[in-house]
């Protein structure tokens, strides 16, 4: 590349020596990080790759998720306006190094060109995006931007303004040259370098002095970006891609299974920072704290002290003030004097707001996943140190004798049904459709009210049909999300073992957290089966003429999106298009629907815990609905049922009912004898 | 310190309860057994005393039942105690409280003992004799329905608040003593996993009325369950509907007269 007769000058060399002190240092910076991401525990992401390199493609080059928001195209404009510069800056450092050194050597005329027309008009729009961006981060106050931390606002404002002073040094650099040498960058390369140039032209000043002290506190910014970025949130350059392309493929609604083989363990989920895998320490690295999380979130829209980023926020600092601690051990893990994440980073009361509703995953553009780090961190809590709320205690318990949440004695399971005598699988061993009744349709008074309107449409329909009754035990969702693990597993292995004795082709469920409980968990432990939703039954006996659609005189109202239907397994169009069946009634929807559902405060254990922080999430909800001037809620979910009867209490609106789907298909006739 | 608890198994508080068709006790196929409720308090506070004491201290369950008692043992056992005595014969059906008391108080002089914490009754036969039997025998002080509970600083003595109707009574007693435990009293723990899998290899001493010494049941004789039987059914209800009140009355009155002949 070196042209004849060319010698590398002084201020070339020097800028070498800089450069590639700089570039030294970077790489001991990168190594430092993947030797932090390596001291976490395995974890198996090296499968599918092609969707990995499509979900980057997507993710990343498109910019899909950022993108969902307005304020996402002031990030794609900065997103590639930074590839754009970036190439350009190193062609420069690189030319004052090599002298004679350009792309047009490598890549020919035209397509440097095009390259220096991008570069020239990016920078003028990413300028734009960041006026607009600082103004709405000062002026308009953003839900998703309001972080407790002053540093991580400065942070923020630091690296925008260098970023736009890096700009205005380019387009002095450039505009300089052009004054310099007329004629070499054509107009048509760089419009806007060459107005800024017609700006200059006016100016008293050595061009080519200029010129030179611009270069140098360009590049000099740019090495100093280099080694302040990675301890900086911006660290998301260099984490969110490799996080895009390692994210989960599978479903989001599955945690991680726990092993408990080994008797001899002392410890059981995470309490150090070094033992989550390295993906979950990867997550750290690729957020940008651009709050999208906290803006969905029902825990900090109810002021609960929740935001999953702020905690993803302090477990990176957390992770980056250990890192010598952690490095030097290997693994890090079990030293007595390790420090603990709750309550050093992180509080019990964060942890235990979480709903598990799964919006801030859905949410987060470089597809960091929040749920499983709580519950990792709440199942330390149970299973190790067995410290969590005291009304948890009696949950547990219960789920343990008695194989449901109520303290409700399992032998009574199927007394919902005595008067309407259910075919049992015991009694039938084989049959189509398996109606998993859960407990909240088995225990709860208003749950069993669904379960026999679900009951009498499968009657109605022709299903040939069947419940467990007394063989039925508590999914173990509920307990898994609380963080006991050992009582959920329990509770899945016996229920595989009843499973298996019966011949069925399908699992039909009333309650979405036993439909993702059975369809996405379950095969982790080995029991595989077709598992639908009772919208999705419902619909089809429908669509089949099997059931006749009922009709209304007017019934209006709202239909609500269970997280764990919705979000989490994309059951969406089933329950709507199941209400549009019936004659007579007014389908209304919520602003906050379809995936980007609020949670009604029910999931994650909450059901079963009290909400004695910040507002009641379901009356929040319910408040929305009222809003709307909805007459009915309409759900899927007995556990929504239940909070929004609840929130209505609160609110002294017994004008309004809370309907499931399964009620309204029933028509006018009662459910009850 | 050595710390004795005392643990029974009993049907769990929501199982719903039928009398075998002999009315010689109740049918146990769909019923699920659970430490007694007011043990949980005893074994919780023999921990809480273990861990304030420190030391040497240790905690020993003792319990009377059948094998199918030994799941429950565990679970104290993973909850923290250290070790128990499993008095497990098949002499011993249904032992009564003159039988327990007598098997107890050998066991207790057997292991040794300064404390010893019990529920204030099982809450099967709602009998609460075992513990006052038990003192009796071993001729040391009893302590009944505690709500508070203190220790001496010298270990000798304790200081206690026990429920009665409409206030608490305080006492103080001298050790070794036993305390029957009221809800109340205390949060019992939840096992950890920890403690669930150091369980499975902590000791049960598995005791027969041989090796302890008794030919027979001890403590026969005295008093003998003679049958059980369920309560008569309640009655249901019936509503009174007429146009008028005074047929309302009147349907009313011949209902009270002819079907509940309370009149």
């Amino acid at each position: 590349m070196f042209q004849k007769g060319d010698r590398m000058t002084v201020q070339g060399m020097i800028l070498l020596i800089v450069f590639a002190t700089v570039l030294i240092a970077f790489g001991f910076i990168l190594r430092l990080l993947v030797r932090l991401l390596m001291v976490g525990k395995p974890e198996n992401r090296f499968d599918r790759w092609v969707e990995r390199v499509n979900s980057v493609v997507v993710f990343v080059g498109a910019q899909a998720r950022v993108l969902t928001q307005l304020a996402g195209l002031g990030h794609f404009i900065i997103f590639w306006g930074f590839i754009f510069i970036t190439l350009g800056t190193m062609e420069h450092i690189l030319g004052m190094i090599i002298p004679g050194f350009g792309f047009e050597v490598i890549i020919g005329r035209t397509a440097d060109g095009i390259l220096s027309l991008l570069l020239d008009i990016f920078g003028l729009l990413v300028i734009v995006a960041i006026i607009i961006s600082l103004v709405r981060r000062f002026f308009f106050n953003p839900v998703r931007l309001r972080i407790d931390d002053p540093k991580a606002k400065r942070e923020a404002v630091l690296i925008l303004g260098l970023i736009s002073v890096l700009i205005l040094l380019m387009y002095g650099i450039r505009g300089t040259e052009i004054l310099m040498k007329p004629g070499h960058i054509p107009v048509a390369h760089a419009p806007v370098s060459h107005y800024v140039s017609g700006l200059m032209n006016g100016w008293d000043m050595n061009l080519s002095m200029a010129n030179m002290i611009f270069a140098w506190i360009h590049h000099l910014i740019v090495f100093f970006f280099l080694i302040y970025v990675p301890f900086s949130k911006h660290i998301h350059i260099l984490g969110a891609i490799p996080n895009v392309f390692f994210r989960n493929l599978g479903s989001a609604g599955t945690l991680s299974r726990m092993d408990f083989e080994d008797e001899s363990a002392e410890k059981f989920g995470i309490s150090e920072i070094g033992e989550f895998t390295w993906k979950q320490l990867l997550d750290l690295y690729a957020c940008t704290e651009c709050g999208r999380c906290q803006a969905v979130c029902p825990a900090f829209l109810t002021d609960k002290p929740l935001s999953p980023y702020r905690v993803i926020h302090r477990l990176r600092g957390h992770l980056m003030s250990e890192r010598e601690r952690l490095l030097s051990k290997g693994d890090g893990s079990g030293a007595s004097d390790a420090p603990q994440i709750v309550p050093d980073t992180t509080t019990e009361d964060e942890i235990w707001a979480c709903t598990t509703c799964g919006a801030c995953m859905q949410e987060c553009p470089p597809f960091i996943e929040h749920v499983q780090k709580f519950v990792d961190l709440r199942r330390y809590l149970v299973l190790t140190e067995s410290r969590f709320p005291a009304e948890m205690q009696p949950v547990f318990k219960n789920m343990e004798v008695n194989y449901n949440p109520w303290a409700l004695g399992y032998s009574t399971r199927a007394d919902w049904a005595l008067d309407i005598d259910l075919p049992i699988a015991a009694d039938k061993g084989s049959f189509d459709i398996l109606f998993w009744v859960g407990c909240s349709g088995s225990f709860d008074s208003r749950g069993q009210r669904i379960a026999r309107a679900m009951a009498e449409l499968l009657r109605r329909a022709g299903v040939d049909f069947a419940i467990l009754g007394v063989e039925e035990k508590c999914c173990g969702e509920t307990a898994r999300r609380m963080g006991n693990e050992y009582l959920a597993q329990m509770l899945i292995e016996s229920n595989i073992e009843t499973l298996r004795k019966y011949k069925f082709e399908r699992i039909v469920t009333i309650c979405p957290h036993g439909y993702n409980s059975l369809k996405v968990e379950y095969p982790q432990f080995g029991f595989e089966a077709k598992v639908i939703h009772h919208s999705e039954l419902l619909l089809e006996l429908v669509k089949s003429g099997k059931l006749e659609a009922p009709s209304y005189e007017g019934l209006n109202g709202v239909y609500h999106d269970s997280c764990y239907l919705g979000r989490y397994n994309g059951i969406l169009d089933e329950p709507r298009d199941l209400l549009r069946s019936v004659t007579g009634l007014r389908l209304m929807e919520f602003d906050r629907r379809g995936k980007k559902s609020f949670c009604c405060g029910a999931g994650g254990g909450r059901m079963w815990m009290e909400e004695t922080l910040g507002r009641r999430i379901n009356e929040d909800r319910v408040d929305e609905s009222l809003s709307k001037g909805a007459e009915k809620i309409f759900t899927a979910c007995p556990f929504c049922v239940t909070m929004f009867e609840d929130g209505l209490k609160a609110r002294e609106r017994d004008d309004v009912e809370v309907l499931d789907i399964a009620e309204i298909m029933l028509g006018n006739q009662a459910a009850e004898p | 310190m050595k710390i004795i608890v005392l643990l029974k198994r009993v049907p769990d508080t929501e199982a719903r309860i039928l009398i075998n068709q002999e009315g010689t006790g109740i049918r146990e196929d769909d019923i699920k057994f659970v430490i007694n409720p007011y043990d949980e308090y005893a074994i919780e506070e023999g921990l809480r005393l273990k861990e304030k004491v420190g030391g040497d201290s240790k905690v020993t369950v003792v319990c009377i039942g059948s094998e199918e008692s030994a799941e429950l043992i565990r679970t104290a056992l993973a909850m923290g105690a250290d070790d128990a005595v499993h008095v497990c014969d098949p002499a011993l059906k249904k032992p009564g409280p003159f039988t327990s008391g007598a098997i107890l108080a050998k066991v207790l002089q057997d292991e040794g003992f300064d404390i010893v914490f019990c529920g204030k009754q099982a809450i099967d036969d709602d009998m609460a004799q075992v513990q006052a039997i038990t003192a009796e025998i071993l001729d040391i002080p009893q302590v009944n329905v505690a709500v508070v509970f203190e220790i001496s600083d010298d270990h000798s003595s304790a200081v206690l608040n026990r429920r009665i109707e409409g206030g608490d009574e305080r006492v103080e007693t001298k050790l070794p003593v036993i305390i029957s435990c009221e809800k109340g009293l205390n949060e019992p723990r939840y096992a950890s996993l920890p403690g669930i899998m150091k369980a499975k290899k902590k000791e049960i001493r598995k005791k027969t009325l041989a090796d302890l010494g008794f030919d027979s049941a001890p403590g026969g004789g005295r008093s003998e369950i003679l049958k059980w039987f369920p309560l008569p059914k309640g009655g249901e209800c019936k509503m009174v509907e007429a146009e008028e009140i005074k047929d309302a009355a009147a349907e009313l009155v011949k209902l009270l007269r002819e079907e509940a002949k309370v009149l």
